[in-house]
């Protein structure tokens, strides 16, 4: 998770069944032990729920309307600036259009642990497998939890080259065919 | 609409010899064609308390979503109705050019229901030209004829005002003289290329055909369908079904021009989309050059390759009927279906005498499981199978059987594990139906139970295992036994996060955890065979790209969720027939062998499958109850009430009474 999040921020879950194992709230992704893993109900509370990362609802919505079985949440730095001035993260690089194709963001007033953002999020996630809440951080899906963690990274990765091809005032030269279909469809 | 323009269902009764045309559209809406579509026409229709072969149950011929659109690999179709085999809901897809022409004539899918008084061929022609020069004009005074014609007048070949396609019903002793029963080159003796060649004679090349095997004709339940060009619809015995309905052959011929609702878009997704095909080494490069034999190593490597009946998890003779050796001595050649990029399928030998070679599951069922490593064998014995219309993976697996209770001295003849002659030997007896091959004919399940050895049968729901074994790769063992068709590993295959890592590679010797996946794969190979796109595609792209090129196609508003939605839908449904047909939480089982007997040695040595806890879990994440029934808020949620309703209904509200168990249980 390094250059994701800080220390202590950021959580992640898998789905079993129709239970859920979470990451405590306030463990470090980086050193996280046996009792960092809190199981408890994706529709039902039981007493996990004490111990869970404040992101349950998020992670709970989301496994209510979409088919992930893995949630990575972080908050990786280039890909948040994008998303204070963007719609969308849409990848320049190769291996992001290949990826990824589009990066929506999403909006919230209350960005932590509301049910406005689960609302949202869990909408966006039925239609790609990584979105940004702007301000805050990403959300991505997966099968298992190293594919949702492959997601989190390649966002960051392409968000940086995004980042940087604008600070540095590069008009990029297109090497892609078709490459407005990437931000229109 | 899902097809972007017109598009019919044609409704054969053959009990009246009359057609009707149905507008598919509500249908397709909600099923995206192909299998799905299918499925909800025979459990619409069909009588699941039944047995199988009765006139009622109808088969269907349907074309997909994607079916000839440019979308990657999507030249398929596929064939739905109820298994002799294993008396669930069964389908089948294939490539080719049949489905492509079914689209080009306007079809959407072809329904059949009743019994023929006497054998036919069924003749669609939606061509939009006129089709002189194309074949000798078609029948006279006998045909059976078509809805809105008077019996014995010339019928029309164009479509109608409408657009409906032209439909008749040809005796074969009218259209096919020569093949009257009984005689050398008759209809109860002639092989898939014989076949072949007298259809394409009379019909001419425009048309593309179906038809039941030989083996299926002769009434084998491992009867498989087959192509005009070479592809097989293997499992289940859907040629039987077909033959029992006295169909010979389906021919359709086409020309109509296919379009997509937004043909810009769907223009860049599709290039997307080969973009992702040819970036990937399975598509790109392990299929193009090996085909699926490349798996015939890699499992060996894992413990994952059943041998001699899975009575072992790896072998010695694997590497002589490696991908590698199929390459290097051979295949001549690779050709793909209509459409298709991958281009997976082996040709061996040149021109016109070129056959196809074998694919890993034939090389495994003849091969390994029998105990065979001699690679000419193996290729004659799968080339035996095209020609005389048997499923390779039942075929291969149920001479293996016979050789494990032959071994044991339950069977007082000589058949033995590795002796390729005898396979060879008894294909063709099974083909014909006579001799010992007439008792190998009709699966393993029911000619071990005649010889009271019902564990030497390695089998899910009546259905024998591919060539996969659970003890090496856990979660298949959980596919097979959940599977709505028996054990089958093209409803969900695991090989993918077990063995090659797609997305990301799982323990496969790990049993929790795994029911989530297992479903969404589940759900999306429901959407493959619907949409009608080859699996192998689903190696380089899942459920997103599917709902981009779905949305382009048909112009309607889908997410990855929308079509993973309409997945669950479809296993749900197949599931409810199979519930009414009589199957229970206790058919969602393995064999024996593969709860309770380790391999010795390899890779996978000392594993077997907890299959319990799996199973629990898997209808936990399905919101099932503990008997594995769709609960009511679960069949609520699938907007399915309208089937459960018909299919579950008690008997004293029904004309039939159900049988528990009814169809296995009675073998």
């Amino acid at each position: 998770m390094s250059g994701l999040v800080s220390s202590h921020a950021g959580n992640m879950s898998v789905r079993i069944g129709d239970r859920l194992v979470i990451t405590r709230r306030g463990s470090m992704m980086g050193r996280l032990r046996p009792d960092d893993l809190i199981e408890t109900g994706i529709y039902e509370d039981d007493s996990g729920i004490a111990l869970a990362s404040s992101e349950i609802i998020t992670h709970r919505a989301v496994y209510a309307h979409t088919s992930a079985q893995a949630i990575v949440h972080t908050h990786p730095p280039h890909a948040v600036v994008l998303s204070l001035v963007e719609d969308a993260v849409i990848p320049i690089d190769s291996e992001g259009s290949y990826l990824l194709h589009k990066v929506p963001v999403v909006v919230a007033e209350k960005t932590i642990g509301s049910e406005e953002m689960a609302q949202v999020l869990s909408k966006a996630l039925q239609t790609h497998k990584a979105c940004l809440l702007r301000g805050h951080g990403l959300f991505c899906t997966g099968n298992m939890l190293e594919e949702a963690f492959q997601w989190s990274s390649a966002v960051e990765s392409s968000a940086r080259i995004v980042y940087l091809t604008h600070r540095a005032g590069i008009v990029p030269r297109e090497y892609r065919l078709k490459s407005e279909g990437y931000g229109e469809w | 609409m899902v097809h972007a323009q017109p598009a019919w269902t044609i409704h054969y009764d053959l009990d009246k010899a009359a057609a009707r045309w149905v507008d598919p559209e509500s249908s397709l809406l909600s099923f995206l064609g192909g299998r799905g579509y299918g499925v909800e026409i025979v459990a619409r229709l069909g009588a699941p308390a039944a047995d199988p072969l009765d006139p009622r149950q109808p088969f269907v011929l349907a074309a997909g979503a994607l079916t000839g659109t440019a979308a990657p690999s999507s030249g398929r179709f596929a064939a739905v109705g109820v298994s002799p085999l294993t008396g669930t809901i069964f389908d089948s897809n294939a490539g080719g050019r049949f489905g492509v022409r079914l689209r080009q004539a306007g079809v959407a899918a072809c329904v059949v229901t009743g019994r023929a008084a006497e054998w036919c061929v069924l003749i669609i022609d939606g061509r939009m030209e006129a089709p002189a020069g194309s074949g000798r004009p078609v029948g006279g005074a006998k045909r059976q004829g078509g809805e809105g014609r008077a019996a014995g007048a010339e019928p029309r070949r164009a479509p109608d005002a409408e657009g409906r396609p032209w439909v008749s019903l040809v005796p074969v002793s009218e259209l096919l003289p020569s093949l009257q029963p009984g005689e050398a080159g008759g209809r109860d003796r002639v092989t898939s290329s014989e076949l072949v060649a007298s259809l394409r004679e009379v019909l001419g090349p425009a048309y593309a055909f179906v038809f039941p095997g030989l083996s299926g004709r002769r009434g084998s339940l491992l009867g498989s369908l087959r192509t005009d060009d070479r592809r097989n619809l293997g499992r289940g015995g859907l040629g039987a079904a077909l033959s029992a309905k006295r169909i010979l052959a389906v021919a359709v011929a086409g020309d109509r021009p296919l379009h997509v609702a937004d043909p810009e878009r769907f223009s860049f997704i599709t290039y997307e989309a080969e973009k992702q095909i040819a970036a990937n080494p399975v598509t790109s490069k392990a299929l193009p050059e090996f085909g699926t034999a490349v798996l015939m190593r890699l499992l060996n490597q894992a413990g994952a390759l059943p041998v001699k009946n899975f009575q072992a998890s790896c072998w010695d003779g694997a590497e002589r009927i490696s991908g590698e050796v199929v390459r290097r001595s051979l295949v001549t050649g690779r050709k793909g279906c209509m459409g298709c990029r991958i281009r997976c399928t082996p040709r061996v030998g040149a021109g016109p005498a070129a056959v196809e070679g074998p694919e890993y599951e034939s090389l495994w069922a003849l091969g390994a499981d029998c105990g065979v490593d001699d690679l000419k064998t193996v290729h004659e014995g799968n080339r035996l199978c095209g020609e005389l219309g048997l499923d390779t993976i039942s075929a291969g697996a149920t001479i293996a059987c016979a050789m494990e209770i032959a071994s044991k001295g339950a069977l007082a003849r000589t058949i033995k594990f590795g002796d390729g002659r005898r396979v060879l030997q008894l294909l063709r007896e099974m083909g014909h139906r006579e001799g010992f091959g007439a008792e190998l004919a009709d699966g393993s399940l029911r000619f071990a139970r005649g010889y009271q050895r019902p564990e030497a049968s390695i089998q899910v729901k009546g259905l024998e295992c591919p060539g996969y074994d659970p003890r090496g790769m856990v979660g298949q063992g959980l596919a097979y036994a959940t599977s709505n068709r028996g054990a089958c590993h093209l409803r969900a295959n695991m090989v993918g996060p077990e063995i090659l890592g797609i997305p990301k590679m799982l323990d496969r010797f790990a049993a929790s955890g795994k029911s989530g996946i297992l479903i969404n794969l589940q759900h999306l190979s429901a959407v493959f065979d619907s949409a009608c796109v080859c699996k192998f595609a689903g190696f380089a792209f899942g459920e997103e790209m599917m709902a981009r090129l779905l949305a382009a196609s048909t112009g309607r508003d889908l997410s990855a969720q929308d079509i993973l939605f309409t997945g669950e839908r479809i296993w749900n449904l197949e599931r409810l027939w199979n519930l009414a047909a009589g199957f229970t939480r206790r058919d969602d089982t393995l064999p024996e062998r593969l709860l309770a007997e380790p391999p010795a040695k390899g890779p996978s040595a000392g594993h077997v499958v907890e299959l319990e806890p799996m199973i629990e879990e898997y209808y936990r994440a399905r919101g099932w109850g503990r008997e594995g029934e769709p609960t009511q808020a679960k069949i609520e949620a699938l907007n399915l009430a309208e089937q459960a309703r018909r299919l579950l209904r008690r008997p004293e509200e029904g004309k039939e009474e159900r049988t528990e168990g009814r169809h296995l249980r009675a073998v």
